[in-house]
């Protein structure tokens, strides 16, 4: 099975970070899809999503298959003027790195190599306290 | 609806690490089982006119699938050219299926019918389940296992109404009170005892989830025969009756949810079946809710409404949902402790209501108990299912 439609369909939500306004109820919508999670329509704007957000709430994956970094975090966010999404952290070591309410940015990455292809989306980074 | 669909039998097997055992022997052994439970006998080729088979993990985890309602003939083939369908909702598979043939005995198509659940969890490597799991999607949720799912809820919860100790207190004590009722539960795939400390310093599997945190990987299968209410007598003099039901679906997506501290499928599937069954949770005696994850039981107890949001670790802390206690959950030892074959949880949990309310639970029977709940909460907190029974024809 290709993963490859899949993602080609999200590629600006993925490596451009773009989301999906609704013109109707102002839900920025993320990744892309046809109708707006919150009201249904399908008036969507493509818009940029800001760099940065908070921590809603994260996890710390210990038990992983090898091909998988350990320990793995993982996190919902809410970025900077709206968009909500979950995804990987990057450079934590454990869950005293995260913290429910902190500042992060969202960074492009690599997320995983299958049949060759290197799959790239956007990755959680803490902010540390000078960059904040 | 109310009071117009009864069970007349059930059974399952003692659930576990089955290698010796095929899916369908699994299916096989729970459905003598269940035939043998009807009191006054069943003729079970002539009556039954209708099948729902609830598995869900099919072609990943056993050798073999059972992937249509054919799959179910195989393993009983007195069913042979009746109408049989398969159900797959996630966690909540076996209760839906059978919600949907308790819909097909209460509009009156059929007079009889039987629920199934069979799932083999363990027939694949650990390792290969969780990779096929972790490895479905290549960017956003790659990584994202079941415990993740839920362990993403108790980390909000913790934040805001506890702290991250105090989880930890209390999910320890869900897991020592869960291990000890699946000591007294001949079903059981766990029938050992642990200790707090066993559970609070076990190895980290998905913060702050630790390994006593989860169920296990278990085979197992579970079987009910139901029947119009008015026929029930013809069957047993003791039989239970389907007092409310009810199903929500959440969005999947956690980030697009309205709470990451309250499971709102449970929330409408539970506000559903109280207001079908014309009971409030307090009327409850006992409830088998679903705890894949200690925290899972938690939060089950909020949503559920045996307390108010943010309170549930009064529940545990105090005994009120251990045996003896004013509402105890997991009599089985739960998914926890009893096991979690997806497609055969929701029915066993039933099969522990039929016991309850029969008086036929012995070490574990909750003294006079009448009014009993069932609950699933399957895939990412996404779908919900709650079923009520009671003894007493209502
Ligand atoms: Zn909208």
């Amino acid at each position: 099975m290709t993963d490859l439609p899949y993602v080609w369909r999200q590629k600006n939500a993925y490596l451009q970070f773009k989301g999906y306004k609704c013109k109707r109820c102002e839900r920025v919508n993320y990744p892309k899809t046809l109708k707006c999670i919150e009201c249904g329509s399908e008036e969507l704007e493509e818009v940029q999503l800001a760099r940065t957000g908070r921590v809603l709430t994260y996890i710390v994956n210990y038990y992983m298959p090898d091909e998988f970094d350990r320990p793995l975090g993982q996190g919902v966010i809410e970025m900077d003027g709206g968009g909500r999404l979950m995804t990987q952290f990057t450079e934590i070591e454990s869950e005293k790195d995260i913290e429910i309410g902190m500042p992060i940015e969202i960074v492009i990455r690599r997320m995983s190599t299958k049949d060759g292809l290197n799959y790239y989306g956007p990755k959680i980074r803490p902010l540390k306290k000078e960059e904040k | 609806m109310r009071g117009k669909v009864a069970i007349i039998g059930a059974g399952l097997i003692k659930f576990g690490e089955l290698f010796d055992k095929s899916y369908y022997d699994l299916i096989g052994m729970a459905a003598n089982a269940c035939i043998d439970s009807v009191d006054k006998g069943i003729d079970i080729e002539k009556e039954v006119e209708a099948a729902w088979i609830g598995t869900c993990m099919g072609g990943i985890s056993a050798q073999r699938d059972v992937l249509s309602g054919a799959g179910l003939i195989t393993a009983l083939p007195y069913l042979k050219l009746k109408p049989v369908t398969r159900v797959e909702n996630a966690c909540a598979t076996g209760s839906d299926a059978f919600r949907n043939a308790a819909f097909a005995v209460a509009s009156g198509v059929y007079d009889v019918a039987i629920a199934v659940g069979a799932e083999k969890m363990r027939e694949k490597e650990p390792q290969n389940f969780l990779r096929y799991v972790a490895g479905r999607e290549q960017v956003l949720n790659r990584g994202l296992i079941a415990p993740s799912y839920f362990a993403m809820y108790a980390n909000a919860w913790a934040k805001k109404y506890a702290s991250d100790e105090k989880l930890r207190t209390y999910m320890s004590k869900v897991a020592v009170k869960n291990h000890h009722n699946g000591s007294l539960c001949p079903y059981s795939h766990f029938m050992f005892e642990i200790t707090e400390e066993q559970a609070s310093t076990a190895p980290l599997v998905s913060y702050p989830f630790r390994l006593f945190d989860c169920c296990p990987q278990t085979d197992g299968a579970a079987m009910v025969i139901l029947c119009k209410a008015e026929l029930a007598k013809k069957y047993t003099d003791s039989p239970i009756y389907l007092l409310g039901t009810g199903q929500s679906a959440d969005v999947y997506w956690i980030p697009n949810r309205q709470s990451l501290t309250s499971a709102l499928a449970t929330v409408m599937a539970a506000k559903e079946a109280y207001k079908m069954a014309k009971i409030e949770p307090k009327d409850l005696d006992f409830a088998e809710v679903h705890d894949c994850f200690t925290f899972t039981e938690l939060l089950d107890y909020e949503d559920l409404g045996f307390c108010k949001p943010g309170e549930a670790g009064k529940l545990i802390t105090e005994g009120e949902v251990c045996l003896g206690g004013r509402l105890p959950v997991n009599t089985s030892g739960g998914l926890k402790a009893k096991g979690h074959p997806i497609g055969a949880t929701g029915i066993g949990q039933i099969c522990e209501n039929w016991f309850q309310l029969r008086n036929e639970a012995r070490k574990r029977q909750v003294d006079g108990a009448e009014i009993g709940l069932q609950h699933n909460l399957g895939g990412p907190l996404a779908i919900g299912c709650v079923n009520i029974f009671t003894n007493k024809k209502p």
